[in-house]
C-alpha cells in the first residue's frame, strides 16, 4: 500500500469525524442561544428553570472551546505568529515545523492523560444547580485533546515523509 | 525525629478574615505535635482555585484545604451536607459549631470520606450570619419579600426557602451581583454582612435585614488516606488545632462585621430588625421537599433534637 | 520567571500556536519553578476554570449575530444607504466605506469580518472608479477598525472578563472614541477626495433616498437596540447578546428573506469555530496568568517603571508605548490575555479607572491591526482584491496618524471613555 493509499483512508475517516464534530459544534452553539434566551424569559415572564441554566451554559462553553479548537486546528484557523519563521529557509522551516509538532504531540498527549485523571475525581463532584457531575465538561476537554493527538500525529507523519505541509487556510481571527 | 510536612492550600486572600484561621491552625499543630508535623499554608490560591484544591485533596496532590461546608456539596457523598443550609436549623454561631461537629454530622463526614476520598475532620470558624438586603423596601416579615428578585448561591435549600416566601430567587455569580442590583435586574441578595461590605452591595441596596436564617461555618478538608495514616493522638491534635484556628477566624470576622455596621450607617443603609418568629414559622417546613432526596429521611429531626 | 517568558517568546516566534505556547511555558514553570507543591493537574483544572465563565457566552453569541446579519444581505443595504446620503461629495466612496463600516460596527464585534464584508462590496468599485488600489484598501481597513471599538465588541468582552468589570460599561466606553475615529476618517476622506479630484456619485432625489433608507432601517435598528438595551438595563449583558441573535435571525428570515433554514447549521458551525479559537486562548491563559501572578512579575514591573517616574499620566503613556510595540507583532486578543494580568494591578495601583484603562488598551491594540509588519487588517483587505501590500500600508498612514491622536486624546481625557457609562 502506498503512502497515498494510506492517506486516502486517513482523510476519509477524518472526514467522517470532522462532520460529526461540526454537527456537535452547531448543536452546542444553538443550545447556548436557546439557554440564554430562555433565561431572559425565565427572569421576566414565565418560570422555566429549576436547575441553574448558568451551569449548563458553562458546560456548553467548555465543549465548544475544545471541539471547535480541534476543527480550527485542522483547517489552520488558529492564531500563530509566522513572520520570524517566514524569514528562514524552507529547509529550516521544515525542521522547525517537525520539532514543534513533536513537542505539540507530547503536550497534547500529556494534557489528554491529565484530563483523564481529572475525570476520575470529577465524576465524584456534582455541578451545583444541576443533576450532572463535573466529568461532563471534562469529557469535552478530553475529547478535544484526544482528537488533537491523531491530528498532530498525522501532520507529523506527513512532514517526516517529506510531504508538503498541510494547506493552511487564511487565518481567521475574530477580534 | 522525623518531621512530616503537610500542604494546606487555601483560596482565600491572606488579608481576608477567613485566612486568619490558618496560621493559627498550623502553629497549633506544630506546637501540639512537638514539631513532628509541620503544616505549610499556601493562601491566595497559590495551589489553585477552589476547584483545583478540591481535585487536589481528592488526588492527594494537596493535603488539606479550608472551605465553606457548602463546598462539600459538590463532592459525591457530600449532598447530605446541604442540610446545613436548612433555614433556622442553627440558633447561633456556637450552636452551629456544636451541631456540625456532633456525631450526627460525623456520620455524614464518614460517608463523604468513603464516597469521595475527602474527609471533613473539623468544622470551626463562623462567617457572618446570613441576611437579606434589597433596594426596594424595608423587610421585616416574610411577606415583605413577595415579588422581589433575590440573588442566591446555587444551594437548593436557600432557593426553596425564598420561593416559599414569594420571592424570585435568581442564581448569579458573586461578581455580577453589584451590577445586577444597580440596574434592577435583581432587587437584592441573600448573604452575610461580610460579603455585602466586601462586594460593596450596600452602595446599591439600601435596605438590610439581619434574618440570621443560616449560620455558615468553615470546614477543614483533608485527604482521607492521609487522615487514616495518622494516629488517634495526631487526629486529636488536628481537631484541637482546628478549633483554635476557627476561633481566631470567628473573632476576626466579628471585628469586620462591626466595621461593616459602621459602613452601613455612613452609607445610609436602613437596617430593619426582622420578626424572626414569623420567618421561622414561614420556613419551618420547607426542608421536607429535600428530605429523603438530598439527605436521609429524619435527619433534620435528629439535628433539631441536639440541644444548642 | 525568566524561564516562563523566554520559553513562551521562543515558541511564539518559532510559530507555535499562541495558546499552546502559553501552555508549554506554564507547564515548564510548574515543573521547574513552582516546585513539587503543585501538581501538573493544575493545567487542565485551571484551563477548565478559565472558560467556565458564564459571561464568555457573549463571544459565540455576538459572533453569531454578526454572521447572521452578514449573510442576511445587511452590508449591501448599509452601503446603499450611506451612498444615498453622502454620494455627492468628492471621493464619496471613501466616505461610504467609513460610514458603512461605522454602521456595521454597531452590529458586529469583529474587525476582520467587517473588512471582508465591506471590502468585497466596495474595493472593486473604488478601484474601477480610479480611487487607486492602495487608498481603496486603506479606507476599508481603517473603517473596519471601528468594529471592535463601537459596541458590541469581542475584545471588550474579553477585557471585562480579565479585569472583572462590567461589560456594559466597557461597551459604552468604546462609543465616543469610535465616533471620534470615524469623524476624523471622514475628514481625511474629504481632504484626499478634494486634493486628488476623485469622482462624485450621481445625485439622488429625496424619494429614492427615502426608499433606500427604509430598506436599511432594520439593519440600522440593531445597534440602537443594543445600545438602548445596555444603557437602560432592560436585559443583562449576556441576554443582550442572545436578543441580538434572535433579532438578526428574525430580520434575515422574515424581513429581508435572504436566509433559509438550511443555511443555519453552517452559520452556527462557523460561529462556533471562530469563537472556539478565542475560548481556547482564554483557557490556555488561565494556567499561564496564574504563574504570572505567582512570579510577581507585575510587582517587578511596577518597581521598574517607578524608578523612571511617579507621574500616573507619564506611566500610562509608557504603558501605551509598550503596547504599541506589542501591537507590531501581536493580535489584540493574545496581547490582552498575555499582558493584562501584569498590567492591571499596575493600573490599579496608579488609580487609573479600569474602564478608562480598558478602552485605552483596546484602542491601542486595535491600531496594531493597521500597521506592518503584522497588520491583520492590511492582510485581509489585500487578500480580498489582490492589492499591493506596501501601497495599502502607505495610504493607511493618515488614518493611522489620526488613530494615534485619538488614542492620545482618550489617554488624557478619561471622560471620553467613562462618561457614557456614568451612573450605570
Ligand atoms: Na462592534
Ligand atoms: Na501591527
Amino acid at each position: 500500500m502506498s503512502f497515498d493509499d494510506v492517506e486516502r483512508i486517513v482523510l476519509k475517516v477524518s472526514g467522517y469525524v470532522a462532520r460529526i464534530v461540526d454537527l456537535l459544534i452547531a448543536v452546542v452553539v444553538g443550545a447556548l442561544l436557546v439557554l440564554v434566551t430562555s433565561q431572559f424569559i425565565d427572569r421576566n415572564y414565565v418560570t422555566l428553570w429549576y436547575d441553574s441554566p448558568e451551569e449548563y451554559v458553562k458546560i456548553g462553553l467548555v465543549w465548544l472551546c475544545f471541539l471547535g479548537f480541534v476543527r480550527a486546528s485542522a483547517t489552520g484557523e488558529t492564531i500563530r505568529i509566522t513572520f520570524a519563521q517566514d524569514m528562514l529557509s524552507p529547509g529550516m522551516q521544515r525542521i522547525i515545523a517537525i520539532l514543534l509538532d513533536v513537542l505539540l504531540l507530547v503536550v497534547v498527549a500529556f494534557l489528554a492523560w491529565k484530563s483523564w485523571i481529572m475525570i476520575q475525581t470529577a465524576r465524584m463532584q456534582i455541578i451545583l444547580g444541576t443533576d450532572l457531575t463535573l466529568d461532563v465538561p471534562v469529557f469535552g476537554m478530553l475529547a478535544g485533546f484526544g482528537l488533537l493527538v491523531p491530528l498532530v500525529f498525522w501532520r507529523l507523519v506527513r512532514a517526516l515523509a517529506g510531504r508538503p505541509h498541510m494547506p493552511d487556510a487564511h487565518p481567521v481571527i475574530e477580534d | 525525629q522525623q518531621v512530616r510536612e503537610l500542604r494546606l492550600g487555601s483560596p482565600w486572600p491572606s488579608a481576608s478574615t477567613v485566612h486568619a484561621a490558618l496560621p493559627v491552625f498550623a502553629e497549633a499543630v506544630e506546637r501540639e505535635s512537638k514539631g513532628a508535623i509541620k503544616v505549610r499554608v499556601y493562601p491566595d490560591s497559590q495551589l489553585g482555585d477552589i476547584q483545583s484544591l478540591i481535585n487536589g485533596v481528592q488526588l492527594g496532590t494537596v493535603d488539606m484545604t479550608y472551605l465553606a461546608i457548602g463546598n462539600a456539596g459538590v463532592l459525591k457523598g457530600g449532598a447530605p451536607l446541604n442540610v446545613a443550609y436548612v433555614p433556622y436549623l442553627f440558633k447561633s454561631k456556637e450552636g452551629a459549631e456544636k451541631v456540625v461537629n456532633s456525631p450526627v454530622f460525623q456520620e455524614l463526614y464518614d460517608n463523604l470520606a468513603k464516597e469521595s476520598g475527602v474527609r471533613i475532620f473539623a468544622v470551626y470558624g463562623a462567617r457572618s450570619p446570613r441576611a437579606v438586603q434589597n433596594r426596594v423596601r424595608p423587610v421585616t416579615k416574610p411577606e415583605d419579600l413577595k415579588g422581589l428578585k433575590i440573588r442566591i448561591p446555587p444551594i437548593e435549600g436557600i432557593r426553596i426557602a425564598f420561593e416559599k416566601m414569594g420571592a424570585k430567587p435568581v442564581v448569579l455569580g458573586l461578581g455580577d451581583t453589584y451590577n445586577a442590583i444597580e440596574r434592577g435586574q435583581v432587587d437584592g441578595h441573600e448573604n452575610g454582612i461580610d460579603a455585602a461590605v466586601g462586594y460593596k452591595w450596600y452602595e446599591v441596596a439600601k435596605f438590610f435585614t439581619p434574618t440570621d436564617h443560616i449560620y455558615e461555618t468553615g470546614a477543614f478538608y483533608i485527604n482521607e488516606k492521609l487522615w487514616q495514616s495518622l494516629t488517634k493522638e495526631e487526629q486529636e491534635i488536628f481537631i484541637k488545632a482546628a478549633k483554635e484556628g476557627g476561633a481566631a477566624m470567628t473573632k476576626a470576622g466579628e471585628k469586620v462585621d462591626a466595621e461593616g455596621a459602621k459602613i452601613f450607617a455612613e452609607n445610609g443603609v436602613q437596617v430593619s430588625q426582622p420578626d424572626k418568629a414569623a420567618f421561622e414559622a414561614a420556613l419551618t417546613d420547607v426542608y421536607k421537599r429535600l428530605e429523603g432526596r438530598v439527605w436521609p429521611e429524619g435527619l433534620v429531626e435528629r439535628i433539631r433534637a441536639i440541644p444548642q | 520567571m525568566n524561564l516562563l517568558f523566554l520559553s513562551f517568546v521562543g515558541l511564539l516566534l518559532l510559530g507555535m500556536e499562541v495558546g499552546f505556547a502559553m501552555i508549554v511555558a506554564a507547564w515548564l514553570g510548574l515543573e521547574f519553578k513552582a516546585g513539587p507543591a503543585v501538581d501538573a493537574i493544575m493545567l487542565p483544572t485551571s484551563m477548565l476554570g478559565g472558560i467556565s465563565l458564564y459571561a464568555l457566552v457573549q463571544i459565540p453569541l455576538f459572533i453569531l449575530a454578526g454572521e447572521v446579519m452578514n449573510r442576511g444581505g445587511i452590508t449591501r443595504r448599509l452601503v446603499e444607504v450611506s451612498s444615498a446620503w453622502i454620494g455627492q461629495r468628492r471621493g464619496s466612496l471613501g466616505h461610504v466605506g467609513i460610514l458603512s463600516n461605522l454602521m456595521l460596527s454597531g452590529i458586529s464585534g469583529s474587525a476582520v469580518a467587517d473588512a471582508v464584508a465591506t471590502g468585497k462590496a466596495l474595493i472593486p468599485e473604488m478601484r474601477a472608479k480610479g480611487y487607486g488600489a492602495g487608498y481603496s484598501g486603506a479606507v476599508i481597513a481603517s473603517g473596519a477598525l471601528l468594529g471592535p471599538i463601537i459596541p458590541p465588541s469581542i475584545p471588550m468582552v474579553v477585557y471585562a472578563q480579565i479585569a472583572n468589570v462590567s461589560v456594559a460599561k466597557m461597551f459604552l466606553a468604546g462609543v465616543l472614541p469610535g465616533l471620534l475615529l470615524a469623524a476624523g476618517f471622514l475628514v481625511i476622506c474629504s481632504l484626499i477626495g478634494k486634493r486628488r479630484g476623485l469622482p462624485r456619485e450621481p445625485a439622488m432625489n429625496w424619494r429614492a433616498k427615502g426608499k433606500v433608507t427604509v430598506r436599511a432601517v432594520w439593519a440600522l435598528l440593531m445597534p440602537i437596540i443594543i445600545l438602548v438595551g445596555i444603557r437602560m438595563g432592560l436585559m443583562t449583558d449576556t441576554e443582550i447578546a442572545a436578543i441580538a441573535v434572535i433579532y438578526a435571525l428574525l430580520v434575515g428570515f422574515f424581513v429581508y428573506r435572504t436566509m433559509k433554514l438550511r443555511d443555519l447549521p453552517a452559520i452556527l458551525m462557523s460561529a462556533g469555530r471562530s469563537s472556539a479559537v478565542i475560548l481556547f486562548l482564554l483557557a490556555a491563559a488561565a494556567p499561564f496568568s496564574w504563574l504570572v501572578a505567582e512570579s510577581q512579575i507585575s510587582e517587578h514591573l511596577v518597581e521598574m517603571i517607578r524608578q523612571i517616574t511617579d507621574n500616573p499620566h507619564l506611566i500610562l503613556l509608557i504603558i501605551n508605548v509598550l503596547l504599541l510595540l506589542v501591537g507590531l507583532v501581536l493580535e489584540p486578543l493574545p496581547a490582552m490575555v498575555i499582558f493584562l494580568p501584569a498590567l492591571l494591578p499596575l493600573a490599579a495601583e496608579l488609580g487609573i479607572d479600569p474602564i478608562h484603562f480598558g478602552a485605552v488598551v483596546v484602542v491601542n491594540l486595535m491600531i496594531g491591526l493597521l500597521h506592518p509588519p503584522i497588520g491583520l487588517l492590511l492582510f485581509v483587505v489585500c487578500s480580498i482584491d489582490r492589492l499591493p501590500f506596501m501601497a495599502v500600508a502607505r495610504e493607511v498612514l493618515p488614518f493611522l496618524a489620526w488613530s494615534i491622536m485619538v488614542l492620545v486624546l482618550i489617554i488624557f481625557f478619561p471622560p471620553l471613555t467613562v462618561w457614557l457609562g456614568l451612573g450605570l
